[in-house]
């Protein structure tokens, strides 16, 4: 009787040889960035824990409006520039538009006062641009 | 190995993939029928495994998650539309340093079920046993051994019936 499970061993391997080819696993982090960054751009990977991010945002974004005793319906009919910015940054966690150097610093002073650190880095990068 | 208490790190995938790339290359270059593609099912699957690495269970070995992503990439890879066309022209090219096949194993392996053809590249090209195979193919393990049984019963009947 044939025995099947030696004769494959010796022979499944020889009639099918390793491919010639080099792991490249730069290669395949790369692609795993390039992926990421087309979700953020799609918006399509917004986790729980952006989405709870975002309402901490729109919380105190109102709390901010209120404070300042503008109503809500006078700044939907003209946004403050800084908070148009941050929505900007809210729709795909990149800042699109253009603002001047005035707007992104009182930008980043609205998110230091609400204590929202993850949006700090784009928009001190954003700064270093737009208050050179 | 590499077992976590949840999800996997890219740490621990990138052992995985330097330990075992040129198996996860071969099983995957059977699968779709030619070295380039298996190469680049290879590369799609640690693209996913890393972009899903938190779905990853510690009841499993680490190593058996990523067969699995590596056999479903190579399979759904052989499965697009004009795949066949590309793969016969890719063939013609590798066909002059392809081994001899005396025993008619390739055109064996062809016609065999597809989780038979499965069970049998991950038995004799990955170091998995029989428990690591059966994570692989979402089955029992008897299924596996049961699996394993009938192809070798199918290659046994097949070498009998071929005249040599």
């Amino acid at each position: 009787m044939i025995d099947a499970d030696s004769l494959l061993n010796d022979e499944l391997g020889r009639v099918f040889p390793y491919p010639n080819v080099q792991p490249d696993w730069a290669a395949v982090l790369s692609d795993v960035q390039a992926m990421q960054q087309g979700r953020r751009r799609t918006g399509k990977s917004r986790s729980p824990r952006r989405l709870a991010l975002i309402a901490v945002v729109v919380v105190v974004l109102c709390a901010a409006g209120s404070a300042l005793g503008i109503g809500i319906a006078q700044r939907l009919d003209r946004p403050a520039a800084w908070h148009g910015m941050i929505n900007d940054w809210l729709s795909d966690g990149r800042i699109d538009g253009t603002y001047s150097c005035g707007t992104t610093r009182e930008a980043i002073r609205q998110l230091n006062h609400a204590r929202i650190t993850p949006a700090a880095e784009p928009f001190r990068r954003y700064e270093r641009v737009a208050c050179r | 190995m590499m077992a976590m208490k949840r999800g996997a790190t890219i740490d621990g995938l990138e052992a995985v993939y330097r330990l075992r790339f040129r198996e996860f290359c071969r099983v995957a270059a059977a699968i779709t029928g030619e070295e380039s593609s298996g190469a680049d099912a290879v590369h799609e699957a640690f693209v996913r495994a890393i972009s899903s690495r938190d779905s990853y269970r510690a009841d499993a070995p680490l190593e058996a998650w990523v067969w699995r992503i590596v056999t479903n990439a190579a399979l759904t890879r052989r499965a697009r539309p004009g795949f066949e066309d590309e793969a016969r022209q890719e063939a013609a090219v590798e066909s002059e340093s392809t081994p001899s096949d005396e025993l008619g194993l390739r055109a064996w392996v062809k016609e065999l079920p597809e989780r038979q053809r499965l069970a049998i590249f991950l038995r004799y090209f990955s170091d998995l046993d029989y428990r690591g195979i059966a994570l692989v193919l979402g089955v029992e393990v008897g299924t596996v051994s049961a699996t394993l049984s009938a192809a070798h019963a199918s290659l046994r009947k097949m070498l009998k019936e071929v005249p040599r």
